[in-house]
């Protein structure tokens, strides 16, 4: 009667335990060459947000000019080398990036997580409530999505003038709707499920039930639209800042940068095309991890990227 | 029919909203009197103005003569634009009606949208529809990528690219301007590459989404030709989202113009309002913004209606 060590029929279980763990997502960011890039992007993306005094080779603001408008990978009157060439203060383009990274991927995630927590506080409870508290809110959403966003940003913006501040609250303004549809459809589906009659009939308050026990099941997509959300806010970004109407020129953003770099197009073609394809790659990333994000959370897709042995 | 007019309605007092709010909030940036004649003007002018144009009266009172003189097309005149003589007492002097300066820009963004939409809509369907019919191979995977490409990049830089490729290094086309053909061509691809993506996507998942359904079985079964199942049996079923996706498409460039007609120099309406706000033309600034507001609104409500002549099991107006 010694106790043994391994029952049989753990084994069994064991082998059929199907939970996620963060090894298996791991292995499937690994696993794929193009998430594992658009995923490495990001990383150091956010690195250099974090990080910009430290990684940026040159100083983003002050001027030199006897470097002037170099080329990528020139070196400079001092031995200076410049990756990505200069601007026609002879600032280094690679360092400008570095810090209008911290501009630009600020105001987009700033602005979508606002937006976020506003539309999905108001689209959960619409949908978990409904009654005239719905009617009222999606009265508005569906209003304010039929409005054109970039003119009505664009006039706000002019009315209250450009910067970092102001740019956030427009897209806060103008974007908490697709948060709160989607967040209202996905409550209205959860209202009539098993687990929230059941939180119901213990007595758990209304609060409570959409919070604790909605939230937490609907959290796949709303991640989706988030990541995408922030791709389109930095889209707009650029382009606002582009027409002068968002971030003020001594910060350095990616839309600022090709505004100015406009003007010598004809003659220093990497000052408009390095920024471009940096908010290129960027919205490429979070709209590459939004779609790995949904079918990794996707019960009928998600087999076949986290199994190990399935080719996709 | 109550339906339509339960539509209709709701879109007119959006667009009364928004048009209140444009009134409202162009209030909060300054006197309109010293906006209208600069910061040289002199007071006995400024005053002058202000009486003639009613500038004096409660906010009230100028709200719902604004509104008033809107529902008879009467915009106001320009502050800049037409801007010839000093005001006089007679205020029709100092300006061009502001509804005449936007209405003359509107055929070029027109021009320019159709362009644009005619080749991205059969452009993406296809290539979604491809896409869908082969999932999985080499054509699947270069759709998905291109789709994605077009997403991602940002509109008026890609013009940019597009003008330093083939108006400066090429010599091709013109960097920008109005005239012929070949001036149309940069700005509507730029303005396409978008919509392109998007409607590519869609109507890849629509289509992949219909084709797995058992009358597509039945059509295989019964020998209907492959691409009879799929031009004819699916992409009719599939045309819901895809109808949606293009009138977003449609409402988005519309706005998307700005960026684009900027860059171009394509004397659109997209230009008038970056030039109307660059110069604080306040009157020209609400007349557009309401005329791209009712435009978008009016390509929001074609979409809704022609849900029902695409799919006739919708029934409108009952909820899901």
């Amino acid at each position: 009667m010694s106790s043994p060590a391994v029952i049989p029929g753990d084994e069994i279980a064991a082998s059929l335990d199907t939970r996620t763990t963060a090894r298996d997502y791991l292995w499937a960011i690994f696993g794929d060459r193009v998430t594992l890039f658009a995923f490495a992007y990001l990383v150091v993306l956010v690195a250099f947000t974090v990080g910009a005094e430290f990684l940026a080779p040159h100083e983003a603001t002050g001027l030199n000019l006897r470097d002037r408008l170099l080329p990528p990978g020139a070196t400079g009157s001092k031995g200076a080398f410049y990756l990505l060439g200069t601007d026609e203060l002879g600032r280094d383009l690679f360092s400008r990036l570095i810090y209008g990274a911290r501009v630009s991927v600020s105001v987009g995630m700033l602005g979508a997580v606002v937006s976020c927590f506003a539309g999905v506080i108001t689209g959960l409870t619409a949908g978990y409530y409904g009654g005239l508290y719905e009617d009222v809110v999606m009265r508005l959403v569906d209003g304010m999505l039929s409005l054109p966003s970039m003119l009505v940003a664009l006039f706000i913006l002019f009315v209250l003038g450009g910067g970092y501040g102001n740019l956030i609250l427009v897209f806060s303004v103008l974007h908490w709707m697709v948060f709160c549809r989607l967040s209202r459809g996905l409550a209205l589906d959860a209202r009539s499920a098993t687990y929230v009659r059941a939180a119901k009939a213990l007595g758990a308050s209304g609060p409570r039930i959409v919070f604790r026990h909605i939230l937490p099941n609907v959290m796949a997509p709303i991640i989706v639209l988030f990541t995408l959300e922030i791709a389109i806010l930095i889209l707009s970004e650029a382009s606002l800042s582009f027409l002068g109407f968002g971030v003020r020129p001594p910060d350095p953003s990616w839309g600022l940068m090709i505004a100015d770099g406009r003007e010598h197009i004809r003659s220093a073609w990497w000052l408009v095309t390095f920024p471009g394809l940096a908010i290129f790659l960027t919205a490429l990333s979070l709209n590459l991890v939004a779609n790995w994000i949904r079918a990794v959370t996707d019960p009928v897709q998600r087999w076949r990227w986290l199994s190990r042995d399935v080719r996709r | 029919m109550a339906y339509y007019l339960r539509r209709a309605g709701n879109s007119l007092l959006l667009l009364l909203l928004t048009v209140s709010f444009v009134f409202i909030a162009g209030r909060m940036i300054g006197d309109p009197a010293l906006n209208m004649l600069g910061p040289g003007a002199s007071e006995v002018a400024l005053e002058k103005l202000r009486r003639a144009a009613g500038l004096n009266d409660p906010i009230w009172l100028q709200y719902i003569r604004y509104v008033g003189n809107l529902l008879t097309g009467d915009f106001g005149v320009s502050y800049r634009f037409g801007y010839s003589v000093l005001p006089s007492e007679d205020l029709d002097e100092i300006g061009q009606p502001v509804i005449d300066i936007v209405i003359e820009r509107l055929p070029a963004t027109f021009l320019l949208a159709a362009v644009a939409m005619g080749v991205a809509v059969p452009l993406g369907v296809l290539m979604g529809v491809v896409a869908a019919a082969h999932p999985r191979s080499v054509a699947d995977r270069i759709v998905t990528i291109i789709a994605l490409a077009g997403v991602s990049v940002v509109q008026f830089w890609l013009g940019l690219m597009l003008i330093v490729f083939f108006a400066v290094q090429l010599g091709w086309l013109p960097t920008g301007g109005y005239g012929g053909f070949h001036h149309v061509i940069l700005p509507a691809l730029t303005l396409a590459a978008r919509p392109i993506g998007r409607i590519a996507q869609i109507t890849r998942s629509a289509m992949l989404d219909e084709m797995s359904k058992p009358y597509v079985v039945t059509a295989r079964a019964k020998g209907v030709r492959e691409w009879q199942i799929v031009f004819v049996h699916a992409l009719k079923n599939a045309a819901v989202p895809i109808i949606t996706m293009i009138g977003d498409e449609l409402s988005a460039l519309l706005t998307g113009a700005i960026l684009v007609e900027k860059i171009f120099a394509w004397p659109g309406i997209g230009l008038l309002i970056i030039d109307s706000l660059t110069r604080s033309d306040l009157p020209l600034i609400q007349a557009s913004i309401a005329v791209v507001a009712t435009l978008v609104v009016v390509v929001n409500l074609m979409v809704d209606f022609s849900y029902r002549l695409v799919n006739p099991r919708i029934k409108l107006g009952t909820r899901a």
